[in-house]
């Protein structure tokens, strides 16, 4: 039904900036209370957003019209990419394949990047130099792991094996005996730490590093701008946590405890933000408070080196699994 | 002109530390978990274009007071200043130096001195609040 779709496609985005903000406030309780801090209120991130919508917008003088449209930029590829996913549980509004999210993935960074070069600071500038690398890095372990998992839905004769509808039947465990199952968790904890390079969040956040280079990227930024930063953060981490849930838990609760109608969106709904919450506080709260930042050199060695032989090593042991059985 | 501080900002307060000499000892404890500032939504923000409060500690000397004001007007409005410690009211123990900036009022609009040597972190934190909460629509607490 058409008037269904119209009706999400205007939801979507402004459900997942609630929930997104309010993951991030979870964040950040849950991370002063792992260091006996008593914490920000939850809400906090709200306060931050409405704040800087109120406060004045600096404009350098040698910036382009790309320092002031980027913000909108990563904001608006973000909404595109929600309606792709199956956000809370449902089933996506639009319909695409993985190869395409992968692309649009590349544009809230991108965007990032571009802004920083163009507002004119050098610290801004470094800070984009450094997220370049960081975005060539994550990229690679995460293709292979969906290209691994495209070859298994292609080795299972599916049809379509990029398109997202055929990622969402639990692709990743099927056929799997307890050696694949541990290849399976290999992956997931790979694809964890690949969130946390996404979202530039340490031990990865070395583009935005406050104490060597100014806040890095958005030194420049203020007001309405870094507002709209913000929000994108807060939708990057939704649309992260959604796809490792694609990738790994596309399962529902409303079958398993055999309820129908509107209880079933219900139930699905909450258990979608619970695997999401738990998604968040793995890759994120537990490394932010337990390890510190690496250097540029090091992050390189780490995705390119550890986390790629990492899954490697992981599709290695599903494919060993797979001829025993 | 100067905007006012609107109800929204209190609950949200990122500052700007620009620290000389022992002035690191007095904004330091404000991160941690003893006192812990962010429970107020206090944050320390590492570049002066995402600051609402200018904190300046320590000992100003005739050098680093010019890349305080830089960093003053780089802020964007509405922004306040806060003053810590008796070095920036009357240079402290190195009052009789030929460098030492004596009176920092007479280089950036001041907002609010707080005093002691090193001040309290308590005082820091209820500083910073209640000078946000008096400028708050132009009265008066
Ligand atoms: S006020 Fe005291 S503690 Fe603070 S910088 Fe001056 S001498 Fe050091």
């Amino acid at each position: 039904m058409w008037w269904i779709t119209l009706i999400e496609i205007a939801v979507f985005p402004i459900v997942a900036i609630l929930l997104g903000l309010l993951l991030l406030g979870i964040d950040r309780k849950v991370a002063a209370r792992m260091q006996r801090r008593v914490g920000p209120p939850i809400l906090q991130p709200f306060y931050d957003v409405r704040k800087l919508f109120i406060k004045d917008t600096v404009i350098p003088k040698k910036s382009t019209w790309i320092f002031d449209f980027m913000p909108l930029l990563s904001v608006v590829s973000l909404f595109i990419i929600i309606l792709y996913l199956p956000f809370m549980g449902l089933s996506p509004v639009l319909h695409g394949d993985m190869v395409f999210i992968l692309y649009l993935l590349i544009l809230p960074s991108l965007a990032k990047v571009l802004g920083g070069i163009s507002s004119g600071s050098p610290y801004a500038a470094v800070g984009s130099q450094r997220e370049i690398t960081n975005m060539m890095g994550y990229e690679f372990p995460l293709v292979t792991i969906i290209f691994f998992m495209s070859w298994k839905l292609f080795s299972f004769g599916v049809a379509k094996p990029f398109s997202v509808a055929s990622f969402t039947s639990g692709v990743m465990w099927a056929g799997l005996g307890t050696l694949g199952i541990a290849g399976a968790l290999l992956l997931l904890f790979v694809m964890l730490l690949v969130i946390a390079g996404e979202l530039s969040r340490p031990p990865f956040d070395v583009s935005s590093a406050g104490e060597e280079i100014a806040g890095g990227i958005t030194a420049e930024y203020s007001g309405r701008n870094l507002g709209l930063f913000y929000i994108a953060d807060a939708l990057k981490l939704i649309v992260l946590t959604t796809l490792v849930v694609v990738l790994f838990f596309p399962f529902g609760i409303s079958g398993f405890l055999g309820i129908g109608g509107w209880f079933a969106l219900i139930a699905d709904s909450i258990f979608y933000f619970i695997k999401v919450l738990l998604l968040m506080i793995f890759s994120e709260t537990v490394l932010k408070t337990s390890v510190s930042r690496l250097k540029v050199t090091q992050l390189v060695n780490a995705y390119w080196g550890s986390l790629l032989m990492l899954s490697l090593l992981g599709i290695f042991i599903i494919f060993i699994d797979m001829v025993l059985s | 002109m100067r905007k006012e501080f609107s109800k929204p900002m209190v609950k949200s307060i990122w500052i700007f530390e620009w620290i000389n000499s022992c002035g690191f000892s007095e904004v330091l404890p404000l991160d941690s978990s003893k006192f812990d500032m962010e429970r107020f939504g206090i944050k320390a923000v590492s570049s002066p274009r995402h600051a609402d409060c200018l904190l300046i500690g320590g000992y100003q000397t005739l050098k680093s007071i010019e890349i305080a004001k830089r960093i003053y007007e780089q802020m964007p409005e509405p922004k306040c200043v806060i003053a810590l410690g008796s070095c920036p009211i009357s240079g402290g123990m190195y009052w009789d130096s030929y460098n030492t900036v004596k009176k920092v009022d007479k280089y950036i609009p001041v907002d609010l001195w707080i005093l002691g040597c090193p001040p309290r972190p308590e005082a820091i934190i209820d500083g910073i609040i209640s000078l946000v909460n008096a400028i708050n629509g132009g009265k008066n607490d």
